[in-house]
């Protein structure tokens, strides 16, 4: 305990330099285990975004941007999908249900949804979980649109305000001839939903009715009344989602949908496009998570440095201890425990900044960019990365420690400079 | 001592050689010497720090070349207590803890207080006219020469070590500060009755020994000027 004493006493009388070290430490385990949750949150986030859908399909083009593009809303579709394929394709007796989605259009920033009402009973997200209401109900009329959490709290939406459609992602053109009526707010689910505003798959066809070629027919606008009394099915989707009534019959259906003979069409396992998603982002998540970790490390090795510059001032401290009977080992404890107890002070600093960090900019992080990061305790492997580096962190004192050792064995009672 | 050469490693340029050099217990000896005679190396040689390149040092029955470099440290902390001519404390550790800090590497030192080592530690240091609340609390940088003069003094003595090796501890003070410290120095080594070994190039004190030796007397030493 004396020799403790003795240590903390030597630190808190170069506590500035022992603070900054501490600093270093404490930011470099801030931003490695910063990343890890960052990456975590992004995977869970992912993974929790769809769930209970067997198969996504859409035209031909890879796995991956399909599914970026059908649930994540990034990136765009090469192509779309004619409705008589989508129809034949559902009619198929391994189809339980079928849930054509549209994209293509936008406002002010965010995607806009054509689909059926089926969609807010079959899409779940987070393991099986509904869509939810917060305010109003799905679409009754062709102009009712039902927005997501984020884009209601953005926008400063409420039920019954109008929502001017932007013809694709962006143009100037809107469809201001026909605005949507907002009919209902979902609950926020933490997944694209949020940022989201869905129209019913009609209301697709009925804002496009007076346009050709991507823009609006000089002079034509059929009234919203007209509208209505149309048949407006569609000409072609963008991807459906499909649940089949057996498991055993996904694959059977996959491949059916994959020899399509009318045209090019992908149909997808949502989660074998995850895996193959993080096979992509893998690579840079591990160069970044070894780019963390060598922060970590130079942080350490600045410690190892500044342990060192401070040996020779420290003779003396060291020739005392000897003169009082202190073996050279207790020179190389003593250093030992002064750099085991600044990795633990920067461990425990970093985390305590980490989790400040987390707190404040956790809401901002999921109303920008829909990650949801969870603000949990410190996990086993977490743990155990922890002490880790607390361990290389009292290892890389070794060096001094061992020079240390050997000054304290040269200069004997009397330091010789 | 008997017939002890030693030449520092790495260091041809100076040795010192000792025929022989014996001090009786309970003897008070002062060693006068000029700066660069060897007093150091004699006292880190005496301490068992450094061991010689020949010839034997033996304290009390015990020789120190016979026991091991762990041997030795504890030999060192168990029966020789030493005073500083800065008196060398660790700054940065309040004054209790350097008083303490022996006991901690010697545990035979410690068996012969006849109380606990922290209330020993404050009784001696009481004895010796230390204000406790200042012992405690602060860094011992902040007390003044007397005091950290007072406090080397009790770092020495606890535990009553056999021999007290004082390296000119009086050097950087005034007369009356050093009549005053060596007044002091003796009634505890009175009390402890500990043999007393202090080196000083002030062959004034001598009247206050039972014995003065000079370094040109007992050693050898030789220094060669590198061009």
């Amino acid at each position: 305990m004396i020799l403790f004493r003795v240590a903390m006493r030597s630190l808190l009388s170069r506590r500035i330099t022992v603070a900054l070290t501490i600093f270093t430490i404490a930011l470099s385990i801030a931003l490695l285990f910063g990343v890890d949750k960052t990456r975590v949150g992004a995977r869970t986030s992912f993974a929790d975004t769809i769930s209970d859908t067997d198969l996504i399909f859409g035209a031909r083009s890879g796995g991956v941007q399909l599914l970026l593009y059908s649930v994540f809303r990034i990136g765009n579709a090469t192509n779309n999908v004619s409705w008589q394929s989508y129809q034949e394709i559902v009619d198929r007796p391994e189809v339980e249900w079928a849930v054509p989605i549209s994209l293509g259009d936008s406002h002010r920033g965010y995607r806009v949804m054509g689909t059926t009402s089926e969609y807010f009973d079959r899409y779940r997200y987070r393991g099986g979980r509904q869509l939810e209401f917060a305010q109003g109900g799905p679409f009754t009329d062709l102009f009712d649109a039902v927005i997501g959490a984020d884009v209601a709290r953005a926008l400063d939406y409420n039920i019954g305000d109008d929502i001017i459609v932007a013809h694709g992602l962006a143009s100037f053109s809107a469809h201001d001839d026909h605005p949507f009526k907002v009919a209902g707010i979902l609950e926020k689910t933490g997944t694209p939903v949020d940022r989201t505003v869905i129209v019913s798959l009609e209301a697709i066809e009925a804002i496009h009715v007076d346009w050709q070629g991507g823009a609006q027919i000089l002079g034509q606008s059929t009234s919203a009344d007209v509208l209505r009394q149309m048949k407006l099915t569609p000409k072609a989707i963008t991807a459906a989602m499909l649940g089949v009534n057996s498991k055993l019959q996904i694959f059977q259906l996959q491949r059916a949908i994959n020899e399509y003979r009318n045209e090019p069409l992908l149909a997808i396992l949502p989660g074998v496009a995850l895996q193959e998603l993080w096979e992509i982002v893998g690579v840079a998540e591990t160069a970044l998570a070894a780019v963390s970790a060598m922060v970590v490390f130079t942080a350490l090795i600045g410690m190892m440095a500044m342990i060192f510059s401070g040996l020779n001032e420290r003779r003396r401290e060291m020739a005392i201890l000897r003169s009082i009977g202190a073996r050279p080992t207790t020179v190389f404890t003593l250093l030992m425990m002064e750099a085991a107890a600044m990795t633990l002070a920067g461990i425990i600093l970093g985390i305590a900044i980490l989790y400040t960090i987390l707190w404040i900019v956790r809401p901002i992080i999921d109303a920008r960019f829909g990650l949801y990061l969870p603000l949990e305790a410190l996990d086993l492997r977490e743990w155990k990365l922890l002490g880790v580096i607390a361990v290389t962190g009292t290892l890389v004192s070794i060096a001094p420690a061992i020079r240390a050792y050997r000054l304290s064995l040269a200069d004997g009672m009397s330091v010789r400079m | 001592m008997a017939g002890v050469e030693y030449q520092w490693p790495g260091k041809q340029n100076f040795s010192i050689s000792i025929e022989r050099f014996a001090i009786e217990p309970g003897e008070r000896v002062l060693l006068l010497g000029e700066s660069g005679s060897g007093k150091s190396t004699l006292l880190s040689l005496i301490c068992g720090i450094i061991l010689p390149d020949s010839g034997t040092i033996s304290i009390g029955q015990t020789s120190l070349n016979d026991l091991s470099p762990t041997e030795r440290d504890r030999f060192r902390a168990e029966n020789i207590g030493v005073i500083f001519q800065m008196f060398n404390l660790l700054p940065n550790v309040t004054p209790l803890d350097n008083v303490l800090l022996p006991l901690h590497f010697a545990p035979a030192r410690k068996a012969r207080l006849d109380e606990p080592a922290r209330e020993a530690a404050l009784s001696i240091m009481q004895k010796l006219g230390l204000p406790l609340d200042a012992m405690i609390g602060s860094p011992s940088s902040r007390l003044s020469v007397g005091q950290q003069q007072r406090v080397a003094v009790a770092r020495a003595l606890i535990g009553q070590p056999s021999l007290i090796i004082a390296d000119e501890p009086t050097s950087a003070l005034d007369e009356k500060s050093q009549s005053s410290f060596m007044q002091l120095l003796f009634e505890q080594l009175a009390t402890a009755g500990s043999t007393l070994l202090m080196v000083s190039h002030d062959a004034s004190l001598a009247s206050r020994f039972s014995r003065t030796v000079s370094m040109s007397d007992i050693a050898e030493t030789r220094q060669m000027v590198l061009a």
